[in-house]
């Protein structure tokens, strides 16, 4: 995919606390045209950072830095913000999956992923907009 | 003590007379009636005594009307015929009043009987239940020899009573077998006497086996932790009974029998209304047996952990007649249990906090080769840092499956090779655009530590394919075909329609790093087979023995 496919450059919010998977993440979507305006790592600033950069979707992680999960976190964006949510984590679990299937747009993927599947899906959450 | 009578038909018989009108008042036989229903536990021992003398009193106004009666005989004969009966029926009573046993009781008979000079001899043979005789008692007049069987002129009275029989009472008769007056009627009385005698010694005996029965069995009670409880269905479910054990709760029997302590007080208060509202359910629903689990408190305050296994019986109409049940403290049980529970949660969140963390490191470790190849201009260098990346995949696919398969250490393989199979084939740029992967599984599971190499090595034969058998971007097809044998082995068969070994290579000594590697896991890790065909591209064929290792958690 070009840059040129998407118009005018998405931008894409990185919500992780594990630095090398994030810089991974932020290089991989760099690569393929997405801007990255911001990386955090703790559940408390995704509401302030989302009023900030205004993304086209999020990629977030479920446990991060703070006590704040990602699904809570999701919870409180959903008040103001309907932005696609791309979940990675590594904690599949049943009750987690069914959490996320209760907010509105959003996708979970397993950790180890390829940043190739992540971008993948962020395409496609994006085309649905 | 109950007195026993009985109404005796031989007796009767032997007086010829009609029982009702002439042996008892109405009233009297009504009493006979009733004691002759035997109950094994309340049986008394035969009290002749008092029994003999209203006997006695009746023969004598029966031997008053049958002199009337008997017409062929002149008065003064009859007389003596009945006085000889009555007499001898009266020794025998005795006499088997005081008998220790059925030997002494048969030895002492047959000397009464040929006491009587009605017989030259007279012997009982005493059977067992199976009709086998187990003792022969004898008795002989004057100086003639002891009896023998089979001697002519013989009687043979069975001695039975209340439908048991207890042997055989024998009589030789005098030379010439002629019968004296009242003899016949004699014999069978005598016999109907020895076989009541007889029926009373076993009656004690059984009584007294099934007392130490009981009593054996209440020791073993008394020494259990099994509680017997009767309740009465009242309000409280006051005690009617209650074994000594309950001492082990610290409550004295005559507490709760006395009612000074309903069984209600014995049940943690917040257990009450859940045994009430069980109670009632089974009153309600299903009289019958219920179990159920509840807390007492002990004398002592200490809580208690009880199984309560209680029958209900009701009566034709539903009404409650009784509540009986045992009741043992299960704490240890339950508690345990509850450890064990406990244990084993604690466990499993170890575990998957283990597998969750092992997956979030193998990101970390895909990111950082990721992140190097994003760096690298080589086309070598990055294939094959890509390469190493969806190993990393291929291995962590193995701890998704194993997450959801629900269990710790074993997978579905089919499952995992047949994702694996599209994630490599994802993983190679545009391959999923013109190859198509299908797989052609049955359902084996086996041990993540089989599961992982085998994944690698499935992924080296695709990533391999995908990379020779296709040049010139053609496209093409792989596929995958899993069995477990009836031996248990795992048959696993990788193909692709490609172009082939090149011209001069070997399948069985490969030369390129992969596809030894690939002979290395098959062979020395896993101890199987590896083999290659090449006709219409590649088939690899692999033999895996029954799991090499040993399932560890």
């Amino acid at each position: 995919m070009s840059e040129q496919d998407i118009s005018p450059r998405a931008s894409v919010l990185l919500v992780e606390d594990e630095a090398i998977v994030a810089v991974t993440l932020k290089r991989a979507l760099e690569m393929a045209g997405y801007a990255v305006p911001k990386v955090v790592s703790r559940g408390a600033e995704v509401a302030a950072a989302v009023k900030e950069t205004e993304p086209d979707a999020i990629v977030m992680d479920i446990l991060l830095a703070d006590q704040v999960t990602g699904i809570e976190a999701a919870q409180c964006l959903r008040s103001f913000s309907h932005v696609p949510i791309v979940f990675v984590t590594g904690y599949p679990q049943a009750e987690i999956l069914e959490e996320v299937g209760r907010i509105r747009g959003t996708r979970i993927l397993t950790k180890p992923v390829p940043t190739s599947l992540v971008i993948e899906i962020i395409e496609s959450e994006l085309s649905r907009v | 003590m109950t007195k026993l009578f009985r109404p005796r038909a031989g007796l009767c018989a032997a007086l010829m007379l009609p029982l009702p009108v002439i042996v008892f008042p109405p009233g009297i036989h009504a009493q006979v009636a009733f004691g002759s229903l035997e109950s094994v536990a309340n049986y008394p021992v035969p009290t002749p005594w008092v029994a003999g003398g209203l006997l006695l009193a009746a023969l004598i106004v029966g031997l008053l009307a049958a002199a009337g009666f008997r017409m062929r005989k002149p008065p003064a004969t009859a007389t003596e015929d009945l006085s000889l009966v009555l007499g001898t029926i009266q020794k025998l009573n005795h006499m088997a009043a005081d008998a220790g046993n059925e030997e002494e009781l048969a030895g002492h008979a047959c000397d009464i009987i040929v006491g009587t000079g009605a017989c030259e001899k007279a012997w009982i043979s005493l059977t067992d239940a199976t009709g086998t005789v187990w003792a022969t008692l004898r008795a002989t007049r004057g100086t003639l020899s002891p009896p023998s069987a089979g001697e002519p002129h013989t009687l043979r009275e069975p001695l039975e009573h209340h439908g048991r029989l207890y042997g055989y009472l024998i009589l030789a008769l005098p030379q010439g077998g002629s019968l004296r007056p009242g003899a016949a009627q004699l014999f069978t009385a005598a016999a109907d006497e020895i076989a009541y005698g007889l029926h009373g010694l076993y009656l004690s005996r059984e009584r007294d086996r099934l007392q130490g029965l009981l009593e054996d069995a209440m020791i073993i009670v008394e020494s259990s932790p099994m509680v017997l409880f009767r309740w009465n269905a009242r309000d409280g479910w006051p005690v009617d009974y209650v074994s000594g054990n309950i001492r082990r709760f610290g409550y004295e029997p005559a507490e709760l029998t006395s009612g000074a302590i309903v069984y209600r007080d014995l049940v943690y208060p917040g257990d009450r209304d859940y045994l009430e509202k069980k109670v009632a359910q089974h009153f309600r629903d299903a009289p019958g047996n219920f179990v159920t689990r509840y807390r007492v408190v002990r004398a002592d305050g200490a809580v208690r952990w009880v199984e309560d296994r209680t029958t209900i019986s009701v009566d034709e109409i539903g009404s409650v007649t009784k509540l009986e049940g045992i009741v043992f403290d299960v704490t240890d049980e339950v508690e345990s249990r509850e450890r064990l529970k406990a244990a084993v949660k604690q466990r499993e969140t170890l575990l998957q906090e283990l597998y969750h963390r092992t997956k979030n490191n193998m990101q970390v470790i895909a990111s950082m080769v990721a992140l190097r190849n994003m760096s690298v201009t080589d086309p070598q260098a990055q294939g094959i840092l890509r390469e190493i990346e969806n190993k990393i995949y291929a291995m962590a696919l193995v701890h998704s499956k194993l997450y959801q398969s629900g269990d710790i250490s074993q997978l579905s393989l089919d499952e995992y090779l047949a994702e694996l199979a599209q994630l490599v084939l994802e993983s190679h740029e545009d391959a999923a655009e013109r190859i198509t992967v299908s797989t052609d599984t049955e359902p084996v599971s086996c041990l993540i530590d089989t599961a992982v190499p085998l994944g690698l090595v499935v992924a080296e034969l695709l990533t391999n394919s995908l990379k020779h058998a296709f040049p010139d971007r053609r496209p093409g097809r792989l596929a995958l075909r899993l069995r477990r044998s009836d031996s248990g082995e795992i048959i696993l068969k990788v193909r692709d329609n490609g172009v082939g070994f090149p011209a001069g290579a070997s399948p069985t000594q490969p030369d390129t790093l992969g596809l030894q590697t690939v002979r290395h896991i098959v062979e020395l890790q896993l101890g199987g087979s590896l083999r290659a065909e090449s006709s219409d591209g590649i088939l690899w064929h692999l033999a895996i023995p029954p799991e090499t290792y040993d399932r560890r958690v």
